[in-house]
């Protein structure tokens, strides 16, 4: 149903609306779903988080996500084809019983978002913005650690912290992580790094910190405050989200640049500035690259056109090593 | 630096566009939004640096393109090069023809712009201005002194004269010979009338070492009429004009003009309209008669209506109409009247209905003292006077009348001599016989007004004189006439205000047969003419010299111009003073007791605007060829400007190479903005 809808409202878009499609897409398969402009007209970040995960779990060919955790929940009847592993070998020697445990998923993992809600989050070229796009991913990956049983944290900031949610695993914990993340809105002017070190100190249980951002800040303090995080013995990921405008500066005219954050303006000629861009943007990449794999801290590159599927299996992957 | 079509200057608000756009296409650069502008400050501000001053430069070659592209619309031409031109460092006079001509289409103010632009040429040069016609005015001696130059030229008018370039040549030479040696150059502003110069031995030519710059102002003109004369009656006597009034109407185009209204005014009333067509360069004649006059002075005029030119289109005149002179013939009267020696007289005074005198003949002892002093004109035909009566005719003489004597055979030299010898200045003596075919006038003055009919016709009285009386011991007279034989004929004598003529021999045909000759009659109306006074003409010219006779108190008479300018008094001398007229239209004598009229009209030659050839003119001033007039600067002693501003921006070209300059800027502009586009696309 959802899928109908969807592609009726594609209709209806504007002709000069960026199309923004990604080469992983089936069309009409369940990777559809993932698509950011597909997913901006879900108002619900419930609804939104439960589809992308749910779609993008069932599209995977096996999950070795569904937890065997260390806490004891029931004892069930071996099946063959059953790991052996998990056999109770003391139950099979005391009853002669062949019964496998099964474990309560492992609460003792916390996961906390962290959401850079500046003014430049606000940018967009496209139908979604960047604020808009770290929700979308922020839900998902929150509604995936959930399923996994880990206590979801969040953390949203400007110039300073705007929401913090402790990270905790009883029911409707989630909703408020989802009703709070809504609730977030873009503005303000921030330092970044400073913020880090604000939200770092904040985090009381080591777990699994996923940072969502533009990364406006000099490369060596980002690097800093990110090793704060891991300093505190958390596994850090690092999704730098940046609109496709930022990353190819495409603009033909003569324009007045305006600073989202601090208001300030400057005339540009794209012709003469757009080279020197991109090599700037691709420097502060490769430096924010390079820092961060030193630390082991994960990073990727997000932009706002792209399918959710590359940001959930970065996660999943850094979730699956924790 | 001159401009042919200034107008063009408007183009320069094209070069505003560039300028415009470009200050529009920054001032209207979209705001976007952007996350940050970090990076932005980061990236090196010289490309940026570099590629605004090729933006700079880009818009510097189309201002300049779009410049050059004007410029060549204005049609620039210099009138400063090459010889002659430019600075000299020794003395000049700017010549300014003031003529009636140059009013034509502002022909003055074009003289006056290109004297200004001779003057600003000019840096260190002593320049003297000096305007002309048929006169010549030094407005400003030669000096250094440009900014009063430039400051006179401003207040000065064209004028209503005719031109004369010999003059105004010869007389700015001598104004350039009081100074001391140098370069000397003349500058000559004028549209070189074909009628404005002399030829044969007065013309001009110019001494060695004074160069001679013409300056033609003005283009030649295609039309204009004018009315060159008017022939007539100046005063009749009767309330008709009967004799006919004649218009010559001159075409001086060279076209032929048809429905030309010609207009007869009187005291601006229309008397008469006709329309005449005219052939090209051609008079046509109109007749006028059958008119009344109102009794006095009559102001004329003859209005046409044809051209655009209408200074000249319109012809001033007086027409009078007063009472006849009395006259008195003392004669004998022997036999009565009709057989009188009189006969003659009376019947040629007499004659026609115009004729100016009512001639009474009385006898000596039929006169009183009191009808002689009643008397404009005495005749004292062979008769002698009592010494009463002779001294009563002599005060009226001297008091201004005419006095005709005739002696014969009765006429006794001891009583005319004692009465008449001393007043007139001579001695009668015994008569002279010339038997066979007696003698006939042998020499007359020629330029005496009672002469003057006969000059024309160039054939004089012939009439045979068998006798008359010998004149000697002249001592005051002068011999208008003498017989072949070399014996005083005809005598004039001044007496006081008056004047006398003396003939000797008689009025009759007692001594000769000068009453049957067809001369008989002009000859005594020319003699009564003289005597009482010349007829004022129909109109005078402007320039000419015109008699104002002084009230009885010896004081001249207040005179306003036509423009209604009250003239300064001119210096009283006896009898009167005389004015030169320099404007057209009727000037005003106030005397006390009436107002007389004159009317003043241009010289017909100055309607004729048909040009000289300048460069054949300037061949002419320098004894050159006309190949020597274009010589080159080294060796010429004179050059001529007298190309037009139209020939000269023709002949320099200067739009050409003004479009190629416009063009190849407008090529680098192309080919540079080109390659900034290019390496924009690779970037």
């Amino acid at each position: 149903m959802i899928w109908r809808r969807a592609k009726k409202d594609n209709k209806e878009l504007p002709k000069e609306a960026p199309r923004v499609a990604s080469g992983s897409q089936t069309p009409g398969g369940p990777a559809r779903f993932l698509d950011p402009e597909v997913l901006g007209r879900i108002s619900s970040l419930e609804l939104l988080a439960r589809t992308v995960v749910e779609g993008f779990i069932s599209g995977l060919h096996r999950s070795p996500y569904t937890g065997f955790s260390t806490e004891f929940a029931e004892y069930r009847q071996y099946m063959p084809g059953d790991d052996l592993r998990y056999l109770d070998w003391k139950l099979l020697g005391r009853t002669d019983r062949y019964y496998i445990r099964k474990y309560r998923a492992d609460t003792n993992s916390q996961f906390h978002l962290i959401i850079d809600a500046s003014g430049s989050m606000n940018f967009r070229s496209g139908a979604v913005s960047k604020i808009r796009y770290a929700q979308f991913v922020g839900a998902a990956c929150a509604y995936l650690s959930n399923r996994q049983q880990d206590a979801v944290g969040l953390i949203a900031f400007d110039n300073e912290i705007r929401a913090h949610l402790p990270a905790f695993n009883r029911t409707g914990h989630l909703r408020s992580v989802f009703g709070t993340l809504e609730q977030i809105a873009a503005g303000g002017e921030t330092r970044l790094s400073t913020m880090i070190h604000q939200a770092a100190e904040r985090i009381s249980r080591r777990g699994l910190v996923l940072l969502i951002s533009d990364l406006y800040d000099e490369p060596d303090a980002l690097i800093e405050a990110l090793q704060h995080l891991r300093f505190r013995g958390n596994d850090v990921i690092v999704f730098h989200l940046l609109d496709r405008q930022e990353l190819d500066f495409t603009y033909l005219e003569a324009t007045l640049l305006e600073d989202l954050e601090t208001g300030e303006q400057i005339h540009i000629l794209p012709e003469l500035l757009s080279e020197g861009y991109r090599a700037e943007v691709s420097r502060h990449i490769a430096e924010l690259r390079e820092g961060l794999a030193r630390h082991r801290i994960d990073y990727e590159v997000l932009t706002t056109d792209e399918p959710l599927d590359h940001s959930l299996h970065s996660f999943l992957a850094r979730r699956s090593g924790h | 630096m001159s401009f042919l079509t200034p107008l063009f200057w408007l183009g320069l608000v094209a070069t505003a566009v560039p300028i415009i756009v470009h200050l529009v296409r920054r001032t209207r650069a979209p705001r976007v939004e952007f996350p940050s502008l970090m990076f932005v400050r980061r990236v090196p501000q010289e490309t940026i640096r570099r590629r605004r001053l090729q933006n700079l430069l880009l818009l510097i070659l189309r201002c300049l393109a779009l410049l050059l592209l004007v410029l060549a619309f204005v049609r620039p031409f210099l009138r400063t090069s090459g010889f002659g031109r430019g600075t000299t460092n020794g003395v000049e006079i700017i010549l300014i023809d003031r003529s009636f001509s140059m009013r034509y289409e502002n022909r003055f103010e074009q003289a006056l712009a290109r004297a200004k632009e001779l003057v600003n040429e000019r840096q260190r040069e002593q320049i003297g201005l000096v305007l002309f016609d048929e006169g010549f005015e030094v407005v400003v001696p030669p000096t250094a002194d440009h900014t009063r130059l430039r400051s006179e030229l401003v207040k000065l008018t064209a004028g209503f004269g005719a031109t004369d370039l010999d003059q105004a040549l010869r007389g700015a030479e001598s104004l350039l010979d009081r100074l001391p040696p140098g370069e000397r150059v003349i500058h000559l502003l004028s549209d070189f009338q074909s009628t404005s110069r002399k030829t044969g031995d007065t013309a001009y030519r110019a001494s060695s070492g004074v160069r001679i710059n013409l300056v033609k102002i003005g283009r030649p003109a295609a039309v204009n009429i004018a009315t060159s004369e008017v022939i007539g009656t100046a005063t009749i006597h009767q309330p008709k004009y009967i004799d006919p009034l004649t218009a010559r109407v001159a075409n001086y185009g060279p076209g032929k003009l048809d429905r030309v209204l010609v207009e007869l005014r009187l005291n601006d009333r229309t008397v008469e309209k006709r329309e005449i067509s005219i052939p090209e360069r051609d008079t046509q004649t109109i007749e006028f008669s059958g008119f009344n006059l109102n009794e006095g002075q009559n102001q004329a005029s003859i209005l046409l209506k044809g051209d655009s030119f209408e200074s000249d289109n319109r012809y001033d005149f007086i027409l009078r109409r007063q009472a006849r002179s009395k006259a008195l013939a003392l004669g004998s009267l022997v036999g009565g009247a009709s057989k009188s020696e009189s006969l003659y007289l009376t019947n040629a005074l007499a004659a026609g209905e115009n004729s100016p005198l009512e001639l009474v003949v009385r006898s000596p002892n039929q006169v009183s003292s009191a009808d002689i002093q009643e008397q404009r004109l005495i005749f004292v035909n062979d008769v002698n006077l009592p010494v009463g009566l002779a001294e009563v005719l002599i005060k009226q003489v001297e008091a201004g009348a005419g006095l005709i004597v005739a002696v014969g055979p009765r006429t006794e030299s001891v009583a005319f001599n004692k009465i008449f010898s001393s007043r007139l200045g001579l001695s009668l003596w015994g008569k002279v016989d010339r038997p066979g075919e007696g003698v006939t006038l042998g020499e007359v003055s020629a330029a005496h007004p009672i002469f003057e009919p006969f000059r024309r016709t160039g054939r004089l009285p012939t009439a045979q004189i068998r006798t008359y009386r010998e004149i000697k011991e002249l001592a005051g007279a002068v011999v208008l006439a003498s017989y072949d034989d070399g014996a005083p004929a005809l005598l004039e004598s001044k007496m006081g205000r008056g004047r006398a003529l003396l003939l000797t021999t008689t009025l009759d045909l007692t001594w000769n047969d000068l009453a049957l000759t067809p001369f008989y009659l002009p000859l005594l109306r020319q003699m009564a003419h003289h005597l009482l006074g010349a007829e004022p003409p129909l109109a005078e010219r402007v320039g000419g010299a015109v008699l104002v006779e002084a009230t009885p108190e010896g004081s001249l008479p207040p005179i306003d111009s036509p423009s209604g300018k009250r003239l300064p008094s001119p210096k009283s001398e006896i009898g009167g003073s005389v004015i030169t007229a320099t404007e057209t239209g009727f000037y005003r004598l106030r005397y006390p007791d009436r107002t007389n009229l004159f009317a003043v009209n241009i010289a017909a030659r100055e309607s004729d605007l048909t040009g000289l050839d300048t460069n054949q003119l300037l061949a002419e001033l320098t004894s050159r060829s006309v190949d020597n007039a274009e010589m080159g600067p080294s060796g010429s002693a004179a050059q001529t400007e007298s190309e037009g501003p139209a020939e000269l921006e023709a002949r320099q070209r200067i739009w050409f190479y003004l479009l190629i300059a416009a063009l190849l800027l407008f090529i680098t502009e192309g080919f540079i903005a080109r390659r900034l586009r290019t390496s924009k696309l690779i970037n």
